[in-house]
């Protein structure tokens, strides 16, 4: 078991770009954000507050955090099961994104999505989808209208590196560069398709080589360093604005189990160390720190900020209506039609 | 003090066993540390705790399987002074969880079509007159063993008139159109395939008398529940010598300790009075001489175990006495779950075969209406129903001092073939005697 | 008002026409609809009046080109995704269903999709079990989808323009026997609505509800059975979901006797399906049990003679109306 350690990329010792202090502590807080909001998901979980499955995203902040910062709010999301990160970060309302886990009507689906279908079209989030690679080719046609319609705008499509296993990766890379659609594949690479390590899924674990077959120009980011995640994905919503798809392979870590009952007998505790080590949250603190633009007083600030979010969320989720069971049947179709 | 549970990961986990406690008492924990590896149907998985604070107590000790949401171990504030001395003993017997499931009150009664259209043939096959069959289910449905019944008894040999009308069978439509009509089906010689009755052969009938219309505005399966309910009551009351009992019952320990129990439970959890109240007539009934069991052909049977009868009033009118099997077996929020799972099929028409048969002695209660008691007739063949009226506020003397109390007046129906007052005094008294001490329930 | 004569080809490829001069947010997509003109040549020259933004040739991806088309759905446009046959969509059930279906229930009605998949159905064209199923059945099963089956050349041509009105998701099954079919038809075509079913022959001895492909044989069948004094009633259900219970209540109360006629197999079967809703609704109005002319429980085969044997045909459904009747087969 011990030579299957996956080792974490080496991080870079100097940041990528030097953003303004105010930038980074941003980034710093958002992440935050997640985790502590995570954190409090498996507390409630295992209290029976949130049921159905619950996919943490811990150990993963910076791609989703980092990813975001490029992004206009013309461009529109499409993310995976594992999206808590992606809907903070794109600004939905924490309260409604935990009242949805609730299953309560002012979460940001009615309550009728959970955990895995956070939808908020106003703030361009087409969910949270859970058929693996499902929503690839859903971004492909959000790049197709923006063309057609001449808007700018850029589907930003997150997904595990367990898709690329899936026949609608290979229809959607196809799709998107046949006919030059803005496109960002973000492929966020945490090693393990649920249980099932990469190179025991995929005959050739260089998945940049099959965008590239198809054409797309493909990056490989350090996913647990988020500057250098918002930096190259600034680049790469550029390319995909201007020109037409891009992939990019975030190499990344999820900390926690795949899902809530999970006894992780596929992977190594010492991996999962290792990887702990290189937690992006206390690898930009550090660097703060180390730059003179973070001292304990504002960390704990920050806590304390994080913190009042993520209990006025709960409260929020608390203290929210159960939708009456006679609205059962509404959405599923448009309501004035019917 | 916090208390530390065994975590729910998932809808598909139930319970767990702990297989290792990774701290000890004094021991000071951090929110997200793991404390404890606890074996499920999927693997061993680490546990964590949420609280800062000092191990005060292991509640369960490693290697016993207990369900989701029993308190594992308590914790003290971080601010406590770090216990001293060996681990306190886990205690004993795990809190059961009760199954959320909410009473299905909103769900429409099934809309029962009598007698079916199988029935009805079989009937004609075997010149069975379905007036004349008298249904057993407690619904007025005429099964199919009914009408064999029927058959078998009927006296006379078929008249030769219907053997000619075997085959002919009529159409839906054709059965509609003549009840409306009011006009005899058998009278009628059909058209349609194989000789059928359709709708045109009733529409050339002539018209009968018109039917009452107070009779008809009643639907003909509330007529037959209320008929069946007359003739077991009738049954009853023409053939057992009872005898009646009253006691009141102070309740003020037995709610004072549901009123703490139900503070601490969700919402689904909660138990009713009336589940205690059956509690204790299950164990002091399956305790007490002569009430539980049958009267059967000039002799008491009694019964091992306490299938006990509840009455159920339907929202259209009636009632139904379906039973709790092995009551006497079932822990209090069991039979809470039971109970509210009973009465929901009872009202929805969805009641098994097995929630009908077999019941050894019964309840009724009708706290819930306001009245102050009521003494139930027994259902034959049992020898004795309990009843109880609505808790209330009532003088109450004790030790010499005049103290207002919660009081429930409770009343026994016995058949004096079987048992004496007396016997039926110590049940009462037994049942009270329970009820003092409901956290032993 | 003038009358024209065209097929149904014509009439579907003329629906196109009008929806993309009408709405430029029209496109249609999928394998084989430009340089090639369609497999069935419903869009032969759409091409070179629209140019290949608008009438777009795919790849032989039918998960990425449907769930392109539910994307683009979203962000505005109104796309009309072809799919050479129902067979094939099979490869874009995922996104049919997962998707198209569900989304405006899985955001909590934020989403809609306004999309319409046309697909050829049916056999009867020597073209084996891999070409010629009617799965139209399956998909009527599905909350979220209207499905319509267009069965003479008038809803051909009438019934895209209120589908691409539809807030959501709606699928059109063209039954490939009928693309050479013709009539005459009102020019401007009528408006239809994709709500209720069309009653195409009156009659009061026994209803015949059928749709698609069928329709034809089932008049022809009605007509055959006048000759012997039976008056059939024929209900074209069009609309296969939402079903049109208020048609068909309407006419088992006058005729009381049912043959539903349909190209899939029976077992679990869209006439399984109003067999049970005439049970339930109508009941007390039937003067005989429900009879069912589906096809054989078989992958269709090639050879003529086999398919034609696993087929409904007009023979089939007058045995079945004489035995419902009680005629004698």
């Amino acid at each position: 078991m011990n030579e299957a350690i996956k080792h974490p990329p080496r991080t870079h010792s100097e940041p990528l770009t030097v953003g303004t202090a105010e930038h980074r502590r941003a980034l710093l807080q958002q992440m935050m954000l997640v985790r502590r909001f995570e954190e409090r998901c498996v507390e409630l979980y295992q209290a029976a507050k949130i049921r159905g499955f619950l996919h943490l995203y811990i150990g993963e902040e910076a791609v989703a955090v980092g990813a975001m910062q490029s992004l206009e709010p013309r461009d529109v999301v499409l993310a995976t099961y594992r999206e808590h990160g992606h809907a903070l970060a794109r600004g939905v309302d924490p309260g409604a994104v935990m009242a949805e886990m609730f299953g309560k009507v002012n979460g940001c689906s009615r309550g009728r999505g959970g955990s895995m279908h956070l939808f908020d079209v106003s703030h361009g989030l087409l969910g949270g989808n859970a058929i693996v690679a499902g929503h690839l080719p859903m971004a492909v046609g959000v790049g197709l209208a923006s063309r057609m319609q001449r808007t700018g705008s850029v589907a930003a499509c997150f997904f595990g590196e367990g898709a690329v296993a899936e026949g609608e990766f290979h229809e959607s890379m196809n799709l998107a560069s046949l006919w030059k659609l803005p496109v960002v594949f973000l492929c966020e690479n945490n090693s393990y398709a649920m249980g099932t390590a990469v190179e025991r899924s995929e005959a050739q674990t260089d998945l940049s080589l099959k965008a590239s077959t198809y054409g797309v120009p493909a990056y490989r980011i350090d996913g647990m360093d988020v500057e250098a995640v918002e930096q190259g994905v600034r680049g790469a919503v550029a390319i995909a604005r201007e020109s037409g798809p891009v992939f990019v392979e975030l190499m990344t870590y999820r900390f926690r189990a795949h899902s809530m009952y999970d006894p992780e007998l596929y992977r190594d505790k010492q991996e999962v160390a290792a990887w702990r080590e290189h937690d992006p949250i206390t690898l930009l603190a550090d660097r703060l720190r180390a730059a003179g633009d973070l001292d304990d007083d504002a960390l704990a600030q920050m806590e304390l900020a994080v913190t009042e979010t993520v209990d006025a969320a709960v409260a929020m989720a608390e203290t929210g209506e159960l939708e009456p069971v006679d609205d059962l049947t509404r959405f599923v179709h448009a309501e004035a039609t019917r | 003090m916090r208390e530390f549970r065994m975590p729910s990961l998932g809808a598909d986990m139930e319970e767990g066993t702990i297989v290792e406690w990774l701290v000890q008492p004094g021991d000071r924990v951090q929110r997200g540390a793991i404390v404890a590896v606890v074996e499920t149907e999927k693997s061993d998985l680490d546990i964590e705790v949420f609280d800062d604070g000092v191990v005060d107590e292991l509640v369960v000790p490693v290697g016993r399987k207990v369900p989701v949401g029993t308190v594992l171990a308590l914790l003290l504030p971080p601010d406590a002074a770090p216990v001293a001395g060996p681990v306190k003993t886990p205690a004993a017997a795990p809190v059961a969880v009760v199954e959320p499931r909410p009473l299905a009150v909103h769900a429409e009664e099934p809309r029962p079509h009598v007698i079916s259209p199988m029935i009805r043939r079989l009937a004609e096959d075997l010149h069975v007159d379905l007036t004349e069959v008298h249904p057993t289910d407690a619904f007025g449905r005429v099964h199919r063993d009914d009408v064999e019944r029927a058959a078998e008894h009927r006296a006379a040999p078929p008249p030769a008139a219907s053997v000619a009308h075997r085959a002919h069978r009529a159409s839906p439509r054709a059965r509609r159109l003549a009840r409306e009509r009011d006009i005899d089906l058998s009278g009628l010689s059909g058209t349609g395939p194989d000789g059928n009755v359709v709708g045109a052969d009733v529409l050339g009938a002539p018209e009968r008398l018109p039917v009452n219309v107070a009779t008809a505005a009643k639907p003909e399966r509330l007529l037959k529940r209320r008929r069946a309910i007359g003739a077991l009551m009738t049954k009853s009351w023409q053939t057992i010598p009872q005898y009646h009992l009253r006691q009141r019952i102070s309740m003020e320990m037995a709610l004072t300790w549901l009123d703490h129990h139900n503070a601490e439970a969700a919402a689904e959890s909660r138990i009713l009075p009336a589940a205690l109240l059956m509690r204790a007539v299950a164990v002091a009934a399956s305790r007490s001489e002569d009430v539980n069991g049958f009267w059967v052909d000039d002799h008491f049977e009694p019964a091992e175990h306490v299938n006990l009868g509840v009455a159920v009033a339907l929202r259209d009118g009636g009632l139904l006495t379906p039973s709790l099997a092995n009551a006497d077996e079932l822990t209090l929020p069991a039979l809470m779950a039971e109970l509210r799972h009973l009465v929901a099929r009872a009202r929805t028409g969805h009641l098994r075969a097995s929630d009908t048969t077999g019941a050894t002695i019964s309840t009724t209660n009708l706290g819930d209406g306001g009245v102050d008691e009521v003494t139930g007739v027994i259902f034959p063949p049992q020898v004795a129903i309990v009843g109880f009226g609505a808790v209330r506020d009532e003088p109450w003397v004790t030790d010499g001092a005049l103290v207002v109390h919660r009081v429930v007046h409770a009343t026994l129906a016995a058949d004096h073939r079987v048992s004496d007052g007396r016997v039926g005094g110590l049940f009462l008294a037994s049942i009270d005697q329970l009820l003092q001490e409901p956290e032993a329930l | 008002m003038s009358r024209v004569t065209m097929t149904y080809r014509e009439a579907c490829r003329q629906a196109i026409r009008e929806a993309m001069l009408r709405d430029e947010r029209v496109f249609l997509m999928g394998e084989d609809v430009g340089a090639y003109g369609g497999c069935f040549a419903v869009s032969k020259g759409l091409l070179d009046e629209f140019g290949p933004s608008r009438i777009r040739d795919t790849p032989l991806s039918e998960s990425g080109f449907v769930g392109a088309g539910i994307g683009a759905a979203i962000e505005g446009m109104r796309p009309i995704v072809e799919i050479m046959t129902v067979n094939f969509s099979l490869l874009a059930l995922d996104q049919i269903m997962n998707n198209a279906a569900t989304l405006r229930h899985m955001s909590g009605g934020q989403l809609g999709v306004p999309l319409v998949i046309r697909m050829a159905t049916g056999a009867g064209r020597q073209l084996a079990a891999q070409h010629s199923h009617s799965l139209e059945g399956w998909y009527a099963h599905i909350p979220g989808l209207t499905v319509l089956a267009p069965g003479v050349v008038e809803d051909a041509r009438a019934m895209l323009w209120p589908a691409l009105q539809d807030p959501d998701p709606v699928l059109i099954f063209e039954n490939a026997a009928l693309y050479n079919s013709e009539a005459e038809i009102d020019d401007p075509p009528p408006v239809v609505d994709i709500r209720s079913a069309a009653v195409r022959r009156h009659g009061s001895d026994v209803t015949l509800i059928t749709y698609g492909g069928s329709l034809h044989k089932t008049i022809a069948a009605a007509e055959q059975l006048a000759s012997e004094d039976i008056d059939a009633e024929v209900v074209d259900l069009r609309v296969l979901r939402p079903l049109d219970d208020a048609t068909i209540m309407a006419s088992v109360a006058n005729t009381h006797r049912v043959v539903v006629v349909d190209e899939g197999w029976r077992t679990g079967s869209l006439a399984a399906e109003i067999t049970t809703r005439i049970v339930e609704q109508a009941f007390w109005d039937l003067d005989g049990p429900v009879a069912r002319v589906c096809s054989a429980e078989v992958p269709i085969p090639y050879a003529k003679h086999l398919e034609d044997a696993a087929l409904p045909d007009v023979d089939k459904i007058v045995h079945a109306v004489r035995r419902t009747l009680g005629e004698g087969a």
